[in-house]
C-alpha cells in the first residue's frame, strides 16, 4: 500500500496556514507551522523507508540466501565445472577410440578390395581360357589363400567395428551429466532474475541478448542462430566470392 | 610438402591429418595453439598452414596476422578450418589474407576442394 501516513488534505491545510502566517508576517506562527510540516514529511519518509526495508528483508529470506545460494557457490558450481571437464575428456577419449578403430579398419578394407580385384582379373583370364596350366595352379593356390586371408581380416574388422560401436557409450553418460549442469544453470538463472528484479526497476525481459558483433559465437546451434552468421560452406564460399576470392 | 595443422582439440588435428594423408600429404606436423605454432612456422620449412580459429592462447586469426607480418613466412598459404561462421569473422579472415575458409562440420570433399584450389592459384 502506498497511502502516505499523513494525507494530502492534512498537509495542504498546514501549508495553507503557513502561507497565511507568512503573508501576515507572523514569525512565530510560520516557524511553528514549518517545523510541523517538516516533521510530518520526515516521519512519512521514515515510515516509507521502514516499509521498504521490511519488504527487502522478506524477499531476501524468500531467496534462502544462507542455504541454497552458498551451497551453489561453494560446491555445485565447482562441481559443475569438473563435470563439464569430464564430459570433454570422455568425448575426446571416445573420438580417439573411434578413430583408432577406423584407422585400423580402413586400410584393411582397401587391401581386401585390391587383392580381390587382382584375383578377379586372374579368374576372368581363366574363364577366357587364357591361363597356362601353371598359371591355373597358381590361381587355385591364390584363391585358397585368399579365403583364409579374408576370413582372418574380416574377423579383425568386425572386432574393431564392434569396439567403435561400444565407444559410442560415452553419449549416455555425458548426456546425463550435461542434463544436470543444465538444471543447475536454470536454477542460477532464476536466482539471478530475482536479484535483478530486487535491485532495479528494469524488467529482466527488457535486457536483450547482447549481439556484440565482435564476439566469437562458436558453432551455430539450431534455434539459436545468430542473424549475422552464414549457414553452411556454400554461403561461406558465396561471401568470399563476393569479396573477390 | 610440409603441412602444419593447428587446433586445440586433439581429435580435430587427428581427423585433419588423416584426411590430408588420404589426399597424399604425409608430411604433417601438429600444434595445439597459435602460440606453439608460430615458433614452429618460424623455425621453418612449412609449405602450408591449416588452422582453427578459436584457441585459448593465440587465436587462428592472430596467428594468421602474425604470419602475414613475418617476412620469412608471410607467403605461406593458410587455410582456416573453423566453426566460426559469422559474416564479420569471414570478412576479417579474408582481409587478413587467408587463402581458404572451411566451416565445421566439413566433408573430406570440401577439404580437398579448398586445398586444391589454394594450390592451383599458387601454380
Amino acid at each position: 500500500m502506498n497511502a502516505p501516513i499523513h494525507n494530502k488534505e492534512e498537509l495542504l491545510s498546514i501549508a495553507r496556514s503557513y502561507v497565511s502566517a507568512l503573508e501576515a508576517d507572523n514569525a512565530g506562527e510560520t516557524a511553528r507551522l514549518l517545523a510541523d510540516l517538516s516533521n510530518k514529511s520526515e516521519s512519512t519518509l521514515y515510515k516509507e523507508l521502514g516499509k521498504l526495508t521490511r519488504e527487502f528483508h522478506e524477499a531476501l529470506n524468500g531467496f534462502k540466501f544462507d542455504d541454497r545460494m552458498s551451497n551453489i557457490a561453494v560446491s555445485e558450481i565447482p562441481d559443475a565445472k569438473e563435470r563439464l571437464n569430464f564430459v570433454m575428456t570422455k568425448t575426446e577419449d571416445a573420438a580417439h577410440k573411434t578413430l583408432d578403430g577406423l584407422e585400423l579398419v580402413l586400410p584393411k578394407i582397401t587391401e581386401i578390395g585390391k587383392t580381390s580385384a587382382a584375383l578377379s582379373e586372374q579368374w576372368e583370364r581363366f574363364t577366357q581360357r587364357e591361363l597356362t596350366p601353371d598359371e591355373f595352379r597358381s590361381l587355385c593356390r591364390n584363391i585358397k589363400d585368399h579365403f583364409a586371408y579374408t576370413k582372418n581380416e574380416i574377423n579383425v574388422v568386425q572386432e574393431n567395428l564392434n569396439n567403435v560401436m561400444l565407444a559410442q557409450d560415452f553419449q549416455d553418460i555425458t548426456g546425463q551429466i550435461i542434463k544436470r549442469v543444465i538444471s543447475l544453470v536454470s536454477e542460477l538463472e532464476e536466482s539471478l532474475v530475482k536479484l535483478v528484479r530486487l535491485g532495479s526497476n528494469l524488467e529482466p525481459d527488457d535486457a536483450k541478448k547482447d549481439n556484440n558483433g565482435s564476439q566469437l559465437d562458436g558453432p551455430q546451434i539450431p534455434g539459436l542462430e545468430s542473424n549475422s552468421a552464414v549457414s553452411g560452406q556454400d554461403e561461406v564460399d558465396d561471401l568470399l566470392s563476393s569479396l573477390g576470392f | 610438402m610440409k603441412i602444419l595443422v593447428v587446433d586445440d582439440f586433439s581429435t580435430m588435428r587427428r581427423i585433419i591429418k588423416n584426411l590430408l594423408r588420404d589426399l597424399g600429404y604425409n608430411n604433417t606436423s601438429e600444434a595445439d595453439d597459435g602460440m606453439t605454432a608460430l615458433p614452429m612456422l618460424k623455425a621453418g620449412k612449412f609449405d602450408f598452414l591449416v588452422t582453427d580459429w578459436n584457441m585459448p592462447g593465440m587465436t587462428g586469426i592472430e596467428l594468421l596476422k602474425e604470419v602475414r607480418q613475418t617476412p620469412e613466412i608471410a607467403d605461406i598459404p593458410v587455410l582456416m578450418v573453423t566453426a566460426e561462421q559469422k559474416r564479420e569473422q569471414i570478412v576479417e579472415a579474408a582481409q587478413a589474407g587467408v587463402n581458404g575458409y572451411v566451416v565445421k562440420p566439413f566433408t573430406a570433399t570440401t577439404l580437398k576442394e579448398k586445398i586444391d584450389k589454394i594450390f592451383e592459384r599458387i601454380e
